[in-house]
This record gives structure tokens, sequence and C-alpha cells, in this order.
């Protein structure tokens, strides 16, 4: 709890920080790690440095990002995860098609609130009772994102990402998942590019 | 639709799977989840043929329904395929079905007494480490555990389950060691000969036998079966099966091994080592290792029990690197195949329609000859709930 609290002060004060940034994106979607388990995620994303090049009439946009997320998702009578993660990518936009690309690098933490038993009623088949454990992972993972803006508002993006879950007590294990959602831009003034 | 091929036309669906469980149990606690009673209109005797989870279950709601009733069992101990050991390790192990399979809440309706007061715990069985065993390399698929959940009992077993809750008030019903040779349905009652010579009569009868002694013919039909419900017998296969647990001084083996393609082999699901104290109170490391079909028959076709742990053994010392041989204490072996009256493991594989050949076998004989079992089950053919339910079915169409 204290863990998920300190991200969040952080995702506040990050977003506060770079309040001065073109763009205040904020973005949530379904999120699916092992494309089974199905959960939600929530974002932010600034940018640190930002580029822009012109090549024959068009102009090329390109950015380094970083993005932290909050997400939960679960799998029903298995397990309730909470990730929080912070991806740093490169994010290549082409004004015109308002399309973009974004390599990223992730680093998160995974709290895995695992079943271990359930007890049945037996009059009804209820479940009385669930004996629970906590797992820790950290989640490094490689991201491949894209996306496209229909307006300078709004947005859909997608995510897909690959990594390793890894905890001192448990074998490690391959980790993947898609993302697909929103981003919104709650920038009131207009902004150049996104 | 039925409650399979709903499952079969989803399990495309990936995404679909988090919500198409909580679907289904939406679907059975909005119908109710227990069985309702029923209405009786039948005032005679019924005889059930075969103490296993179907004849049991049949003989709790005879009981129930105050009919009168015996149940025949060939062996000298009731469960069947159901069937436990309290002296291998600290926990009783499951030496014949094992896995609960579907939502434990189904613990519940094969009971389905409002009135009991009592709580079962039940392991979600969801492995962290999954190895697979292909072309001599043993390589660790960990993820593999996302895409397998299954339910087992933490401190009891199937048998111990039937032991308490469906068999506990009827056990001097039971009569044993009385192979059924013939029944005699040409009559107003049904005769029913056994091998050790005695004599039963009822007004109807439920065979839950397992296919296996249907189809070999040790039990005459007088008239013989109609040629629609012997082709629909002849149809199913239920092939050899084995199940081998074994204690080793050390947690070598990881929680689930597959030996063959991880996809092939979950598709298939017929050989499988697992962590058989996963979840337990228990300190012991014990192998368990379940194994139908083809690949049992490798096994079970061998001289005897110390011939197949030998070939075991030396399986699992080529995959761990002689870990197996080093670290071993001591092992039990269960050939349902040599079991001789089950014969092999379970009803898997349907040769024509399922739908029909279920539908064809469930049809009674002149109204006085019923038939149950895990081999008749539509929704969850091959499983303990299965057979269950299939008693739960006919005895209710065969006392209304």
């Amino acid at each position: 709890m204290k863990k998920v609290a300190l991200f969040v002060i952080l995702l506040i004060t990050t977003f506060k920080l770079f309040a001065q940034q073109k763009d205040k994106l904020i973005s949530i979607g379904y999120y699916a790690p092992y494309a089974i388990q199905s959960g939600v995620k929530i974002g932010s994303f600034f940018n640190i440095k930002e580029w822009v090049k012109e090549k024959d009439v068009k102009l090329k946009f390109s950015s380094l990002f970083i993005s932290p997320q909050i997400g939960v998702f679960f799998r029903p009578r298995n397990h309730t995860s909470f990730v929080l993660n912070a991806d740093m990518g490169y994010k290549i936009t082409n004004s015109k098609q308002n399309f973009y690309i974004s390599p990223s690098l992730g680093f998160g933490y995974l709290i895995a609130n695992q079943v271990l038993s359930n007890t049945i009623t037996l009059n009804s088949g209820d479940v009385a009772k669930r004996d629970r454990e906590l797992r820790h992972y950290f989640l490094p993972t490689i991201n491949f994102g894209f996306g496209n803006y229909a307006n300078k508002k709004i947005g859909w993006y997608t995510k897909l990402s690959f990594g390793r879950k890894m905890s001192p007590t448990i074998e490690d294990a391959t980790f993947f998942a898609f993302e697909l959602g929103l981003k919104f831009n709650l920038l009131k003034t207009e902004t150049t590019h996104k | 639709m039925t409650r399979k091929e709903f499952i079969k036309n989803f399990a495309a669906l990936g995404a679909g799977l988090p919500f198409l469980s909580l679907f289904l149990e939406s679907c059975d606690k909005e119908n109710g989840l227990l069985y309702p009673d029923f209405d009786v209109n039948f005032s005679g005797k019924v005889i059930v043929i075969g103490a296993g989870a179907a004849g049991l279950t049949a003989g709790y709601l005879l009981n129930k329904y105050n009919i009168d009733f015996q149940i025949i069992e060939a062996s000298s101990v009731f469960g069947g395929r159901i069937k436990r050991d309290n002296t291998f390790a600290d926990f009783p192990i499951d030496i014949g079905a094992e896995w609960i399979h579907e939502d434990p809440s189904i613990l519940a309706k094969l009971i389905s007494d409002a009135s009991i007061n009592a709580e079962i715990d039940v392991i979600t069985y969801s492995p962290d480490t999954v190895y697979n065993f292909k072309n001599n390399k043993l390589k660790k698929q960990n993820f593999g555990g996302n895409f397998y959940s299954e339910y087992k009992f933490k401190n009891t077993t199937w048998y111990g389950f039937f032991e308490k809750y469906i068999a506990s008030n009827i056990s001097n019903k039971i009569v044993y060691n009385s192979p059924v040779n013939k029944i005699n349905y040409s009559g107003e009652k049904v005769t029913i000969n056994t091998t050790n010579g005695h004599s039963f009569e009822a007004d109807k009868v439920l065979v839950t036998v397992p296919i296996k002694i249907l189809q070999e013919g040790s039990i005459d039909f007088v008239p013989s079966l109609p040629a629609t419900k012997k082709a629909a017998i002849d149809s199913i296969e239920m092939p050899d099966g084995l199940k081998v647990f074994i204690e080793f001084s050390e947690k070598f083996y990881p929680d689930i091994l597959f030996t063959g393609g991880l996809l092939s082999e979950v598709q298939a699901q017929d050989k499988l080592f697992y962590n058989a104290a996963f979840g337990k109170d228990s300190d012991k490391n014990v192998l368990g290792l379940f194994v139908v079909g083809k690949k049992a028959t490798a096994y079970t076709s061998l001289a005897d029990d110390n011939a197949i742990f030998n070939a075991i053994l030396v399986e699992l010392d080529s995959i761990f690197d002689g870990k197996a041989s080093q670290t071993y204490i001591k092992h039990i072996v269960q050939n349902w195949s040599k079991e001789p009256f089950v014969q092999g493991s379970y009803s898997y594989v349907f040769n024509a329609s399922e739908e029909e050949t279920v539908k064809t076998l469930l049809e009674p004989l002149d109204n006085k000859v019923f038939f149950a079992g895990e081999a008749l089950s539509a929704d969850n053919g091959a499983t303990v709930p299965g057979a269950g339910e299939t008693a739960y079915a006919v005895i209710e169409t065969m006392l209304k």
C-alpha cells in the first residue's frame, strides 16, 4: 500500500513537474497480460526532449518520453495483481499522419494477490474464505507502441510488452501483455504536435 | 448450446476466457446451483450396478427419496475409479480421479443439500514452474502456468469426499464382491445374477459400470442390447490409464512437467508429471504421474508394477540428470488397465458423434434398465462431477 501511495505521489509530481510541456497526456486502456488476463492501465505521458526535422515538405517530430503507469489485472479466482511501471522510450510522429510509433524500455513492480485455496460452503457452493499470498515481482519489459490521434484532444493507442517476471522466491517467468486504449490531451492551449 | 459447446466455441477467443468462467458461474448461480427436489412417482425397488461415483450418487439420491434400493459392487470396496491411499504420504492421495476440473462449487451441487453445515478446502493449482522436456532438452516455460489452473482437494480426496458426504448413509446398502453377469429385463421385474451365484430382483436397474465392462460383454443382457445401443457402446474408447506417485528427498522437479511440445501436450492432456504435494500442508516431496491413452499403454503393457516404475525412474533420470535415482525414497503404482472391473482410464474418445452416442446410451431399456456414468455426461464427460450429474439426471427420470 505504501508503494502504491508513493507511486501515485510520483505520478502527480511528475505531472506537475512537466506541466510546462506542451502536452498533458493521460492514457487509459484495456490491459491484458498473457492475452487472457484482463485489467486496466492508467498512465501519463511526458516528453523529456523533443526534436523537429524537416524532410521534403514534411515535418517529422520525435521525442524522448517517460510514461509512468499504474495498472490492475486479474485472473478469476486465481489472483488480482497490481502493476506500477515506468516506460522510457523514443516516439516518432509524422504530423501529417497523426500516427506515431514508440519503442520503449519499461521497468515495473508487480504485486500479485495470489489465491492459494478456497473454502467452499457445501450447502450453497459459495466461497466462504480464500487463503491468499502476496507475491512481489520485478518486471522489466521491452515495449512497442503505436497510435493515432483523431484530433488534438483524443487518440487511440496500443502497446505490446515483452519481458520477465522476476522474484527472489519464485522462478523467473516470461511476461507478455498488450494494451489497447485511449489517450486524452488535457492541455487547453493549442499544440503544434502531439 | 451445451456448456461444452460454449467452451469450445470460445476457446479460440483467448481474451474471452477471463470472462467466460465468470459468465458460466453466473449462469449456474442464476438458475440455482443445487439440483432442485422433484416429486417422486415410484414406489418399487431399484438396484444400482456399480459403486463408483455415478452408482454412489444414485444411491445417495435414492436414499434421500426413501426409495428401496441396493448397490451391487463387483470389487471389495466402493469407489470404482475413485481410490485413496492414506499411508503413502502425510496427506491422503487420490490414486484414481484426483482433479475437480470444474468450479469447486460443483461439490455442493453433487450433495445438493441446503441443510448441510459443512465446508471443504480446495487448492487452486496454479503452477509456478512449468517445464517441458522435448528432444532431450529440458526447457523452463514457466509462463505456461498462466494458462493452467485446476482445483484439488486440500485436506481430503475424491474418495474422502464421497466417503463423508455421499456414501456415509448408504454403505449398508452396498453388496460387495458380486460381479454382475446377467441382467434379465424380459419380465415385469428385472433379475440380476452375479458370478458368485447370487440373484437380485428389482423394478428398475441402473447400470453404472465402466464402458469397457459393457464392451467386453461380461454382462449378458436378456433381451440383448439393441444394435444401436451396442454400436454406441462400442464407439467409445476407454484407453489405458496409469497413476504413479514417487516420494523424493528433494524437490528437483517443477510443479508441472510436460514431455513433448508444450502446446500439443496441453491439448492432448494425456501425460503429466506434477507436484502432488502442491498446496498441501506437507514437507514431503511427492511427484505424481498421470498418463492415459497410447502413452499409458507403453507402461501398462510392461510385465508388472516394478517394471513400470523402473521405466519411469529411468525416464526421470534422463530428464533430471540422475537426480531421481539419487533422491528416491518410495513409490506406488496404480495400473488402472489391470483393475479387473475397470480395465482402463476414462471415456474420452468418441469415434461417432458424441452427442448422439451419449443420447443413445442414456435411453433406458423398456423403461426398466437405465444407464449412467462418466461416459454418459454430455457436458462434463470423463470426470467425477460428470458421473455424478448423470446419476442425478437419470434418477430423476427413473423416479418421476
